[in-house]
């Protein structure tokens, strides 16, 4: 079965507290399964309000967040955050990984959640295609440069098969190089899978890597600098 | 998974969590220890006298008779005479009596006057009698037997001859030196006072004061030991009694006709009663050591948390990763839960285990210096409780770092802020 819209908000309106304004206010937006899609949005204009929304962590007062035909703000927490393990892969800007946890360890860790077993492809081998070292698997995660950290943590989001891949500036801590590189890798990877992945940066030169792009500073109806973050 | 994270983020954070078990091992081996050492003296204290029914002496304070006739503490106000001790001892109800005489010392140690009985029908602990480890029991008017501590600490051996001083201060100017003594029998350690003191027979303590009045030697008139012996030594007075009924069920009727008896102000005590009538009056100490060993595991505990709390600002990149990967906000919870538990639970075992050391390896020297005798065996159901008393503490102190790791898993979402 596929649906149409990975992600479907409808009139989402989020403020941190009824005394405060509001900090995201979205009528609409649908992104496409499969589609790659690049936010871009300076410091303050909502985009981790908008994660975490999608992300199930923040519930909005207002409105709908489908995800996968799923309304998931009408989910309790803790199914929200089954749901976010069985079908999301998060990818941060840095510190991805747990320090003290192996490669393998880490890159394990998400499918515990997820409690799924459909893995078809090993470890191995995905270490392998995001051109990581295999003696790098049962080192500490402490251990890696930062290059490395983040391609485990592209194979630590990817390991279980997420529909969803979310990832948050995970370029801005990489030299230009190194850049581009975990770029093509990251989305020939989604690509593979099918997966819908939101790329979040303030860095507009990277936009010509994905189908589409979103300026969070039209979508969001909320005047950015009213709002504290 | 969980039991993964938490033994690899303490492994991760080694030496801080070794010195927090360290804390938490002191710390239980204090309270276990105290605990160990207030129930072991209660029961030294309780096992000084066994199978005494009534103690006799001249009317006093209960805790004075106590104290001076079994404990060798403080001084008698008066004394029973021989002719009433004997018509006490000869009521049929009575199995037998150990007269006892008290008054002089020997180098601190106290000196007591007493008859052949006293071996035969003392017992403490668990109805233990009185055992020598050398010699005998005395026979001849100028024979001592002495307690193993006095043996001991004097490096006397049998044969050796001792002159008993007047007054029972540990340096007396009035000795009893024209009357020595020979060391014919040393009793066996027993943990108890018997061992600080110097047995005579009743016989012998009269001999030393023949030509004395009220305690004080009547110048000019000094009787040689020989001499001593060819008069009557039949005590005129004794200082106390031990009764030994021949029913337990008389203990009252026999107290109460002692107490009200006539010719002389007399009382008789049941030892376990007043015995442990003295131990409540030492209630305070006891409070206070337990405040002190409580206070101790409280303090400890607090460490432990001031740790994980200080550890929970610099953990927010890894509980916004376990959250990213979909765990729970309450799996942030019980992950600090479960690491604070895990290194109690440690330190419990290991406290319990340094404890249990302790008290092996200590148990001869404070045997030997203190004569409490220590069970070998320390680990009873107090310690079960006293380790529970302290995990769940340690449970309750630990949901302040886990509920702050658990607000800001919820408050941070997905953001790591530096």
């Amino acid at each position: 079965m596929s649906i149409k819209h990975a992600i479907s908000l409808s009139n989402v309106a989020f403020r941190w507290s009824t005394t405060k304004a509001p900090t995201l206010d979205i009528e609409k937006w649908e992104v496409d399964t499969g589609q790659s899609v690049f936010i871009y949005g300076r410091s303050g204009s909502g985009k981790s309000t908008l994660l975490n929304i999608i992300a199930g962590i923040l519930e909005p007062q207002h409105g709908i967040v489908n995800i996968l035909g799923k309304e998931i703000n009408q989910l309790k927490p803790v199914q929200r955050d089954k749901f976010r393990a069985r079908h999301m892969g998060v990818i941060f800007q840095q510190f991805n990984l747990i320090p003290y946890l192996s490669v393998l360890e880490n890159i394990q860790l998400s499918q515990a959640f997820s409690a799924s077993k459909n893995t078809t492809k090993s470890v191995e081998l995905l270490v392998d295609q995001l051109s990581l070292p295999k003696s790098l698997l049962l080192q500490k995660a402490n251990q890696l440069s930062v290059g490395q950290q983040q391609r485990v943590a592209v194979a630590r989001a990817l390991f279980h098969q997420p529909e969803i891949i979310i990832a948050d500036e995970p370029t801005s801590a990489l030299d230009s190089e190194t850049r581009d590189e975990f770029i093509s890798l990251l989305l020939q990877q989604t690509k593979e899978y099918n997966s819908t992945i939101l790329f979040v940066s303030h860095d507009k030169s990277l936009a010509q890597y994905f189908d589409q792009t979103i300026d969070l500073q039209q979508l969001n109806k909320v005047e950015p600098f009213h709002h504290a973050i | 998974m969980l039991f993964k994270i938490a033994l690899a983020s303490i492994i991760n954070r080694k030496l801080t969590a070794f010195l927090a078990v360290c804390s938490i091992t002191m710390s239980v081996a204090i309270v276990l220890s105290v605990e160990h050492i207030r129930q072991q003296a209660k029961a030294n204290f309780a096992s000084t006298i066994s199978d005494v029914d009534l103690i006799v002496g001249a009317r006093s304070g209960r805790i004075n008779l106590l104290l001076y006739s079994v404990f060798r503490i403080g001084n008698a106000t008066n004394n029973i005479s021989w002719e009433n001790y004997q018509k006490i001892t000869q009521q049929k109800s009575v199995d037998w009596a150990i007269p006892i005489s008290l008054g002089d010392s020997h180098k601190g140690y106290r000196v007591m006057g007493t008859s052949e009985d006293y071996f035969t029908y003392y017992r403490y602990r668990q109805k233990q009698p009185l055992t020598f480890s050398k010699g005998k029991i005395f026979n001849g008017v100028y024979d001592v037997v002495l307690g193993s501590d006095v043996a001991k600490k004097l490096q006397y051996d049998i044969g050796q001859k001792i002159v008993l001083s007047h007054g029972v201060a540990s340096v007396s100017f009035v000795h009893h030196d024209d009357k020595p003594f020979t060391v014919v029998g040393i009793l066996e350690a027993t943990g108890t006072p018997v061992d600080k003191t110097v047995h005579i027979s009743l016989a012998g303590m009269e001999a030393i004061h023949v030509g004395w009045t009220n305690g004080v030697q009547i110048q000019g008139l000094s009787i040689s030991a020989e001499d001593a012996l060819k008069k009557d030594l039949t005590p005129k007075n004794i200082t106390a009694a031990y009764l030994g009924l021949k029913s337990k069920i008389s203990t009252f009727r026999v107290q109460r006709a002692i107490n009200e008896y006539k010719q002389e102000p007399l009382m008789a005590i049941l030892p376990g009663v007043v015995i442990s009538e003295l131990w409540q009056t030492m209630d305070v100490v006891e409070k206070i050591l337990a405040l002190i060993a409580g206070l101790v595991a409280v303090t400890s505990l607090l460490g432990i948390i001031t740790m994980m709390l200080s550890t929970i600002k610099q953990r927010n990149r890894e509980i916004a990763v376990l959250r990213a990967i979909g765990a729970p906000a309450r799996f942030i919870f019980s992950l600090i839960q479960l690491e604070v538990i895990g290194l109690v639970l440690v330190g419990i075992i290991m406290g319990i285990g340094l404890f249990w050391g302790g008290i092996l390896a200590s148990q001869p020297i404070v045997s030997e210096l203190y004569g409490l005798n220590l069970t070998t065996n320390p680990l009873t159901w107090s310690t079960g409780k006293y380790s529970l008393i302290m995990l769940g503490i340690a449970m309750l102190f630990a949901c302040i770092p886990a509920t702050m790791a658990y607000r800001q898993s919820l408050k941070q979402g997905l953001a790591i802020k530096e």
